[in-house]
């Protein structure tokens, strides 16, 4: 039997993956920019162009809580009406508090070791999208760290607690096993 | 035990007209409904710029070499522009469609659709990946036939 493992992706992946609906086929949308909070380290949803060739925004967001699923060759909503006009939209999805926002933050660990800088967050796909991780460039290379509520932003530092060491790991796929045993992940999945 | 017919043999069938037995052209597509249950139409190929379409409720007979409708004046223009116009403009594309599952995962492309003679249902999938059972196909659209 295989240990279990998260089906990980880098949010840097998902800009451009189609949005298909599942009571049509259509692909009604693709995903612009991924929405973030670096704050509460959650995702919050996802912008969206429209496709075909006359590409350009769309004026509807996708919340987390309306993903059907995150697979590798599309996103799935369940129908048009999963995605919501601006006025609907979650309040954070409007200030468009992307990414951006955290990428170049320094992280070190509890005991004052920089364990690098914050390249792209991981998010877990399937049926639960969330923000699980974030992957920073580090001396060594990509290193992986997990995301959990105890995770201090404070100023220009994200402070990775002490329980947290454990779970680092070098390449996504490692990550996507070790994850699953990481007790202080954020429960918040929608 | 109901007849069913591959789409693919389908296409390019002689379509004759009971009545007054005339020729009335070849099936150029199939027009399903979006949850890719069953025929609702078929497209006749002539020299009309609008499109020929023929319900499958005035379908006969599909037979091995031609498929015979009631009648000659069955044959319509499109009544509902926004659904049948997709397929006849070939924004949906039957067979060669990339088959997608609920999760988002690529399964294949699909290669056939079973179609009821009788009814004009679809009884099966056949993809790269294998034949999908009609309980397990849940729409056919503009990007994929998805699939449970």
């Amino acid at each position: 039997m295989t240990s279990p493992r998260l089906a990980l992706t880098l949010a840097s992946d998902l800009p451009g993956r189609p949005v298909v609906g599942i009571d049509s086929g259509d692909d009604i949308a693709e995903i612009k920019d991924v929405i973030f909070d670096p704050v509460s380290h959650n995702l919050i949803g996802f912008t969206l162009n429209k496709r075909g060739w006359f590409r350009g925004n769309l004026k509807a967001d996708l919340p987390t809580a309306s993903v059907y699923a995150i697979g590798p060759a599309a996103v799935m909503v369940s129908s048009t009406t999963s995605l919501v006009g601006d006025v609907d939209a979650p309040a954070q999805l409007n200030l468009e508090t992307e990414i951006v926002a955290v990428i170049g933050t320094r992280v070190l660990s509890s005991a004052g070791e920089e364990l690098g800088t914050v390249a792209d967050v991981v998010l877990n796909t399937g049926s639960s999208p969330a923000a699980v991780g974030y992957q920073l460039d580090s001396n060594d290379g990509p290193i992986f760290v997990p995301i959990s509520a105890q995770l201090a932003l404070s100023g220009d530092n994200l402070i990775l607690p002490e329980h947290a060491t454990d779970f680092v790991r070098h390449n996504l796929a490692d990550f996507g096993a070790s994850i699953t045993r990481y007790p202080h992940a954020l429960a918040s999945s929608s | 035990m109901t007849a069913t017919v591959l789409l693919s043999e389908l296409l390019a069938r002689r379509v004759v007209a009971l009545d007054d037995a005339s020729d009335i052209g070849h099936v150029e597509t199939v027009i399903l409904d979006r949850g890719a249950t069953r025929v609702e139409r078929i497209q006749v190929s002539g020299r009309s710029r609008s499109p020929n379409l023929v319900d499958w409720a005035q379908i006969n007979n599909v037979g091995a070499d031609a498929v015979i409708i009631t009648n000659a004046a069955a044959v319509h223009e499109s009544r509902d522009a926004e659904d049948d116009n997709i397929y006849v403009r070939g924004e949906i594309a039957i067979l060669g469609a990339e088959v997608l599952t609920t999760g988002g995962f690529p399964a294949g492309q699909l290669e056939d659709l079973h179609i009821d003679t009788a009814t004009g249902e679809i009884t099966a999938a056949v993809t790269t990946n294998g034949t999908v059972a009609a309980d397990n196909i849940i729409a056919l659209g503009t990007f994929a036939l998805v699939i449970n």
